[in-house]
């Protein structure tokens, strides 16, 4: 025997259920996709072409620099230059430090993807 | 791997967390605009504007879904953003009413019913009968199938007090479904 609170939250029920929720829209789905913040893979491309730019520029430009650093390394550290050599020393931290500005610009790009809110469009007749 | 889009929720989402993956958030949305444009559509009463605030829900969802725990249902989590963003326009919505210096509106009375049927209506008009909260409550327990608990996660209220809001919305509809019957 079903009381009548539960016959009237069966009632109830079929009621929200009757009252059509609206039908599934495939153009919904393609709307809300739409507005989805891109992936951008061109600023990346953009990125990784500047990285590449900046490393033939600087590879040109390193002489002199390797040349300094060779000079300074061997006075902070004839061990540690003349174990692999002051210019393979002088590269190696050069392309070290050209390899992590990479990763945390590359990082930034990733991290921010996806992160970006679009304004709310909020209908003026509520 | 790509997950394929009828892979259960926890699945997709952390597809999408770990590689943001688009088709992944495809099929969540495919999957529960249904429910979210339902509940905004009781919620609002107005088609157009549930719609809109269903996107916004499902953008905010795009880009706070890593915040979303696995241990509990996507649906009351993506009710939870529909409930907020409903929560900001209207409160937008009455800004601009107070700017516009207009009457209050009755509800129903300016908004579009969600489509022709005496049921709905009756259901619409009656719905209008309660007060925001218990609305609120009612549609998500009866409309959106929520526990209680998830009602009270998504509108923030401790479990008793949608409880008593569901209890209470649901005698006045009772008595208002009683009375029509009776005239």
């Amino acid at each position: 025997m079903t009381r009548p609170e539960d016959d009237f939250d069966a009632a109830l029920s079929g009621l929200f259920d009757d009252a059509a929720p609206p039908a599934h829209d495939p153009e919904f789905t393609d709307r809300v996709m739409a507005r989805l913040p891109g992936a951008e893979r061109w600023r990346l491309g953009l990125l990784a072409a500047a990285a590449l730019a900046g490393g033939a520029v600087a590879s040109v430009q390193a002489a002199p620099l390797v040349e300094g650093m060779t000079i300074v390394l061997q006075d902070i550290g004839t061990v540690a230059a003349g174990a692999v050599g002051g210019q393979a020393l002088a590269m190696g931290i050069a392309s070290a430090v050209a390899l992590g500005l990479t990763l945390i610009l590359s990082w930034r790009e990733l991290g921010l993807r996806g992160r970006v809110s679009s304004p709310a469009a909020f209908a003026a007749g509520c | 791997m790509a997950v394929p889009p009828n892979a259960p929720d926890a699945d997709l989402v952390a597809a999408v967390v770990a590689a943001g993956d688009r088709r992944a958030f495809g099929a969540l949305v495919v999957r529960h605009q249904q429910a979210v444009r339902a509940l905004l559509l009781r919620l609002t009463r107005h088609s157009t504007l549930a719609d809109d605030l269903a996107q916004e829900t499902f953008l905010k969802a795009w880009t706070r879904i890593g915040s979303f725990r696995a241990d509990g249902s996507f649906k009351a989590w993506l009710c939870a953003i529909a409930y907020s963003e409903f929560l900001m326009g209207a409160r937008k919505a009455r800004a601009s009413q107070r700017l516009a210096d207009g009457r209050a509106a009755e509800p129903g009375e300016t908004s579009t019913p969600p489509g022709p049927g005496g049921e709905r209506v009756d259901l619409d008009r009656a719905l209008a009968e309660l007060g925001e909260e218990e609305r609120t409550c009612v549609v998500l327990c009866y409309a959106s199938g929520l526990s209680h608990s998830e009602a009270a996660q998504v509108t923030g209220l401790p479990v008793g007090t949608v409880k008593s809001h569901v209890s209470r919305g649901r005698a006045k509809l009772k008595l208002w479904f009683e009375r029509k019957e009776a005239a």
